[in-house]
């Protein structure tokens, strides 16, 4: 397969390094794209790789779709003039050191694109709404609603906890009745912003196999999300036991095994619970 | 194919300064923003602020600190809390008798009813710059600060804002 558009029609494609030097003198929709968000994956998500930050496991999947549909456009003319300048600002706008620029240049190429007819283009928008939504837009809406929603999630662990002893449930607290243990659900959590990256893991899932959103897949989604749900509970609660239970699944080798546990039933439920024909050909 | 040219000149170009700028040993980055806390680790017992004066901790969880002033007879709790965040607002707020009332302080200006949205909206707007131009988030931005108080206790709004100032300075933990 080609990255450019003329490297298999000239001579100097036979030779080693024709291909890029082809791909560079006459560059396809593919190779532009394809080096957009490898610049992207360089510059925002690499040293992720490395620092103390969290490892983008859900993001590298889905840059990974990314690259599987944009290899799917093989030599095929797609781009407007308008995604090309679209594009170029994007690139140029990734360059800032703050992370979240990318995220929102990711956002209006979503847009742009989502909008459009060909299935590949608009998977790729889709793809680029779900990156910048678990990077920037997620923290926002959290943020917009999370005086009602943590008060709920508190009340799911508080009524888990009921079943074995007495606690009272004030707000986004929960405190043991008689104990000296309380506490409180913020922010960091909640179930949400899982949430957020269980629906790009969704929908990275179904743009790697080229799936359409059907019911039954959009219900594939609610169940890994009412699990995910179940387990951010489970560790609330846990968390809302004891001092002990706290300092295991909150500070020590507890957050690991929930995480763990979250991200393979996330992976088990899209793996097998996804079905329908390929929306394109793929390679 | 000039336009798809242009793009992979604006591609090269992006990596060439992303490189630079991003990767590179001199490379730039926002400025990592400051935290506020009650921190037992960092006593601060004793230490006037603006007319007030500490006394210590305030509650078990370790969330709110305990004042004194000359013109009030009973302490006063302060409770920082970061307006991008959920406080434990009701958790703080059972605590007190329902008669004592709840001063709220944010980037200078007290009130009795603290918009949140407000609140949140200035800040999104704060940091966006100070994220775009790589400056720093004043403290003061970030977090408010609630005071509650006895309804006994009279309290002059400029006191509280020149107070809530100081207590952010002193419970600011560097960036």
């Amino acid at each position: 397969m080609s990255l450019g558009q003329a490297q298999s029609s000239t001579p100097s494609a036979q030779r080693p390094g024709g291909a890029v030097r082809a791909a560079l003198a006459a560059p396809s929709d593919r190779f532009l794209l394809a080096g957009f968000f490898l610049l992207l994956f360089g510059l925002d998500y690499l040293n992720r790789f490395f620092g103390k930050e969290e490892f983008p496991a859900v993001e590298i999947f889905a840059l990974l779709a990314v690259a599987a549909v944009v290899w799917s456009m093989g030599r095929d003319e797609i781009l407007t003039r308008w995604d090309h300048l679209a594009l170029a600002l994007a690139a140029l706008a990734i360059v800032h050191p703050w992370r979240h620029v990318g995220d929102l240049a990711l956002t209006a190429l979503g847009a742009l694109f989502c909008a459009r007819r060909d299935p590949r283009l608009a998977a790729l928008g889709q793809l680029c709404l779900g990156l910048a939504f678990a990077g920037v837009w997620s923290q926002i809406a959290q943020t917009a609603i999370e005086e009602a929603l943590l008060p709920a999630e508190t009340f799911l662990a508080y009524g888990l906890l009921t079943l074995f002893d007495s606690f009272t449930l004030i707000g986004n607290a929960i405190s043991r009745v008689g104990g000296d243990h309380a506490t409180i659900v913020e922010g960091a959590c909640s179930s949400f912003p899982n949430l957020a990256l269980t629906l790009l893991l969704w929908l990275s899932f179904l743009k790697l196999q080229a799936l359409p959103v059907t019911t039954r897949n959009l219900c594939v989604l609610l169940a890994a999300a009412a699990i995910l749900v179940a387990i951010n509970t489970v560790r609330l609660a846990l968390c809302a036991w004891s001092m002990d239970t706290y300092n295991y699944w909150h500070e020590s080798d507890g957050v690991a095994i929930l995480a763990w546990i979250m991200m393979f039933s996330q992976l088990a439920i899209y793996r097998f619970g996804l079905s329908g024909a390929p929306m394109w050909k793929i390679p | 194919m000039i336009a798809r040219r242009l793009v992979l000149a604006a591609l090269l170009l992006a990596a060439a300064l992303g490189g630079y700028f991003r990767l590179g040993p001199r490379a730039a980055a926002p400025a990592r923003e400051a935290k506020i806390a009650v921190s037992p680790a960092r006593p601060l017992a004793g230490v006037p602020v603006e007319g007030f004066f500490i006394e210590g901790v305030g509650d078990r969880e370790r969330h709110s600190l305990r004042l004194r002033a000359p013109n009030c007879r009973w302490p006063i709790f302060v409770t920082p809390a970061h307006v991008f965040g959920a406080a434990a607002e009701k958790l703080i707020a059972i605590r007190y008798p329902t008669s004592w009332r709840a001063f709220y302080v944010y980037r200078g200006k007290t009130s009795q009813n603290f918009s949140r949205f407000a609140a949140l909206r200035q800040f999104m707007i704060g940091r966006l710059h100070a994220q775009l131009t790589l400056s720093q988030l004043d403290p003061v931005d970030m977090y408010y600060l609630t005071f509650h108080a006895s309804a006994e206790c009279q309290f002059d709004p400029e006191a509280l804002a020149r107070a809530s100032r100081g207590l952010i300075a002193l419970m600011a933990r560097p960036a």
